[in-house]
């Protein structure tokens, strides 16, 4: 999955109407998309939702200093979930959601559950968002080495507890 | 793998299907843009986690470290300075660890007067002419920490031993340990018996305030270090605290700096953690009323140096946020000094590396000797370790070999045979014929070997077969290196590290997957703990 990107002038950038304008047009073709991802890290829609609109204000109010609006939210959407599920340790337990999908679906999604935040980030951002380890790396400002231990270690996890 | 991977895939997609975008968002959006102020508002890129709601154990160590402060602001002053220590801020914007001030709260708390006068080091010389040290540290507020590192004698082995006790001031000239232990340190039974030994019960210290004195119950007098033989001072230096005279460096953390010569210094000896008290830290009591800490970590891969620091390292919470406090110079870069209650917390970084430096007082010139001692600090950021000892054993149950590694759970060891002419450990690192080492260091460490076929050119082998990559050329052009005592070759390429050696008729093959810039150093770690044993390989 590629990120659309919206060109951003260099200089000063644009005026509240026309960023307003360029918000939305990043908004229809990425929102929906966001969510989805955001959902299934957190597997609250409530709280994605959040999380994605939240990032919006702020690409809204960063507009002037970012050139890609949408690698910035995508950045901005990941370390938000990521802080959302540090938080939720602290007040757990924490409601989520039940997908309601098929039964190997349920099976994986149980397993997947049970990896670390950091696995389980790498792993969806990997396998669903199809991102390259370095672009996971980017997102999540951490060594690409590490992404690739996480995606190793979350696989090992999968592998054995799938074929269990 | 493929099956995993095309599972993963098509499961996800399955599972986000499930989330249901709101067809209204964008009106939410707008309405809160409307409510935006004009003015840009620089915020983090990444979500700044409320400060109320970081990890209790967070919190925890936070608190331990005002307790520390709290504790070292009790030492006792030269002077005997009989001052109180306001708890509340008159800032609270600047001191997240302080209480929110409370509507019409008029006292100010106070903890109760910080004269600590038996707190300090202290120092004893036998009539043999060797010292002794005695530690003494608030601990409470009516308790003390007692260590006095004893004579030789006390132990029938020869060997060192120490008295450790919980002190309570009887009088402001008395302390008393009720019950105090001496050990020795090679664990034999001291002279007097195992603890808790008879003779060190009721275990005073008689303060003599005239001369800055301490007797103990059997007679032994002890003084400050420095005492009778206060340095002159020289330019530069602070009146009233000892001379700069020494110069320490950091085993870790890649600065040195100056102190005075009588000083109980604790090298760090880890990797710096910012949320566990003075792990990874330099630590150095002066015995002055005033304890400098010194610790480094690679330049954190946060967008903002400042968010990262009042994030994670500001543990204490001293201070205005970094961006917003004032500048000081440490070996020609330009930092940030905060100056609290009892507490003195700058921080400065290179182009690599991020350092902080503390001085934890209880005097008014404070800020002066942390000064002195800032003028003296040289960074060095090169040799800064940023890695872990290497302290666990791992012995290869097929490979024939053991080496050292960091045991943080990422240890895969092999379990089948590697066989080069299938597997190219480059390529694939979940092949069951490697023993992996993931060392939490954003590097992974590999091992691997096979036995060499007959006839054939061993270079030219390894070339086709082991390391058949453009990366390091022909083994045979490879910088050569010596791993347990064989000579072999070594290529160094972007994010990697690869070795080969040959002993006993087995190709060996180590490599360092990273992200790391000291990757070689940290090779260089793991292969000093190499032992090649081939003859316990599992064939072939």
């Amino acid at each position: 999955m590629m990120m659309a990107t919206v060109d951003v002038k260099d200089g000063p950038g644009p005026a509240t109407d026309e960023r307003v304008a360029r918000l939305d047009a990043l908004y229809r073709v990425e929102y929906a998309a966001m969510v989805r991802l955001a959902y299934t890290l957190l597997a609250s829609n409530g709280e994605a939702e959040e999380i994605v609109r939240d990032s919006f204000i702020e690409v809204y109010r960063r507009w002037h200093e970012i050139r890609k609006p949408g690698a910035y939210l995508r950045c901005a959407v990941v370390s938000r979930c990521r802080s959302a599920l540090q938080r939720r340790k602290m007040r757990p337990p924490y409601p989520v959601e039940e997908p309601c999908v098929s039964a190997p679906a349920s099976e994986l999604w149980d397993v997947l559950r049970r990896l670390s935040d950091d696995q389980r980030i790498a792993v969806v951002l990997r396998y669903y968002g199809g991102y390259a380890a370095s672009d996971i790396a980017a997102m999540l400002d951490i060594p690409g080495a590490t992404v690739r231990s996480h995606l190793r270690r979350g696989l090992a996890t999968l592998r054995k507890e799938l074929e269990e | 793998m493929s099956q995993l991977t095309d599972r993963l895939e098509r499961d996800l997609r399955e599972v986000a299907a499930g989330a249901h975008p709101s067809p209204s968002a964008w009106e939410s959006i707008v309405a809160r843009l409307d409510d935006e102020p004009e003015s840009e508002v620089a915020l983090v890129l990444a979500a700044a986690p409320d400060r109320s709601t970081r990890p209790v154990w967070l919190a925890v160590a936070a608190a331990t470290l005002v307790v520390t402060a709290g504790s070292i602001a009790v030492l006792a002053t030269e002077d005997g300075d009989d001052r109180s220590v306001s708890i509340a801020d008159p800032d609270a914007t600047t001191n997240p660890s302080a209480p929110p001030p409370s509507a019409g709260a008029d006292v100010v708390p106070t903890i109760p007067p910080t004269t600590a006068p038996f707190a300090g080091i202290w120092e004893s010389t036998d009539t043999e002419g060797s010292s002794h040290r005695l530690d003494i540290v608030r601990s409470g507020t009516d308790e003390y920490e007692v260590v006095l590192h004893a004579a030789t004698a006390a132990c029938s082995s020869g060997a060192a031993a120490t008295m450790t006790g919980t002190g309570r001031p009887e009088t402001n000239e008395r302390l008393v340990i009720a019950q105090a232990d001496l050990t020795c340190h090679d664990g034999t039974t001291p002279s007097i018996g195992p603890p808790p030994q008879a003779e060190l019960a009721n275990f005073t210290f008689e303060l003599d305030t005239a001369n800055d004195e301490l007797v103990d119950s059997s007679g032994v007098v002890w003084q400050r270090p420095w005492q009778g033989s206060q340095p002159t001072l020289t330019e530069g230096a602070v009146a009233g605290f000892p001379d700069l005279t020494t110069t320490f460096v950091s085993p870790r953390n890649g600065f040195s700096i100056r102190h005075p010569d009588r000083v109980a210094l604790t090298p760090a000896t880890s990797l710096w953690n910012p949320e566990v008290t003075n792990v990874g830290v330099d630590v150095m009591e002066t015995g002055a009323a005033a304890v400098f800490k010194g610790a480094s970590t690679a330049k954190p891969g946060w967008p903002s140096i400042d968010e990262w620091f009042d994030e994670y390292a500001s543990r204490g919470g001293c201070g205005a946020p970094r961006r917003q406090q004032a500048e000081i110079t440490i070996d020609g870069y330009v930092g940030r000094i905060a100056e609290c209650p009892n507490e003195i917390v700058a921080t400065v970084h290179t182009s690599g590396r991020f350092y902080l430096f503390t001085v934890l007082h209880d005097r008014s010139d404070a800020r002066a000797v942390f000064d002195a001692f800032a003028a003296t600090i040289d960074l060095t950021p090169p040799t800064a370790v940023d890695f872990p000892d290497l302290t666990t054993t791992f012995v290869s149950p097929t490979n024939g070999y053991s080496f050292n590694y960091i045991d943080r759970g990422g240890l895969t060891p092999a379990t089948d045979v590697w066989d080069p002419g299938n597997d190219q450990l480059a390529d694939n690192q979940f092949d069951d014929g490697v023993d992996a080492v993931e060392t939490g260091f954003a590097a992974v460490f590999m091992g691997a070997s096979a036995k060499i076929p007959d006839g054939v050119s061993t270079d030219e082998w390894i070339d086709e077969y082991v390391s058949p990559s453009d990366c390091g050329g022909p083994r045979s052009q490879q910088a050569e290196i010596t791993i347990d005592g064989q000579s072999g070759r070594i290529s160094e390429c972007p994010n990697e590290i690869e070795a080969t050696v040959v002993a006993g008729g087995r190709l060996y093959l180590f490599t360092l997957a990273h992200d790391r810039n000291d990757a070689r150093a940290f090779f260089d770690a793991f292969v000093a703990t190499i032992d090649l044993t081939p003859e316990t390989a599992a064939a072939p």
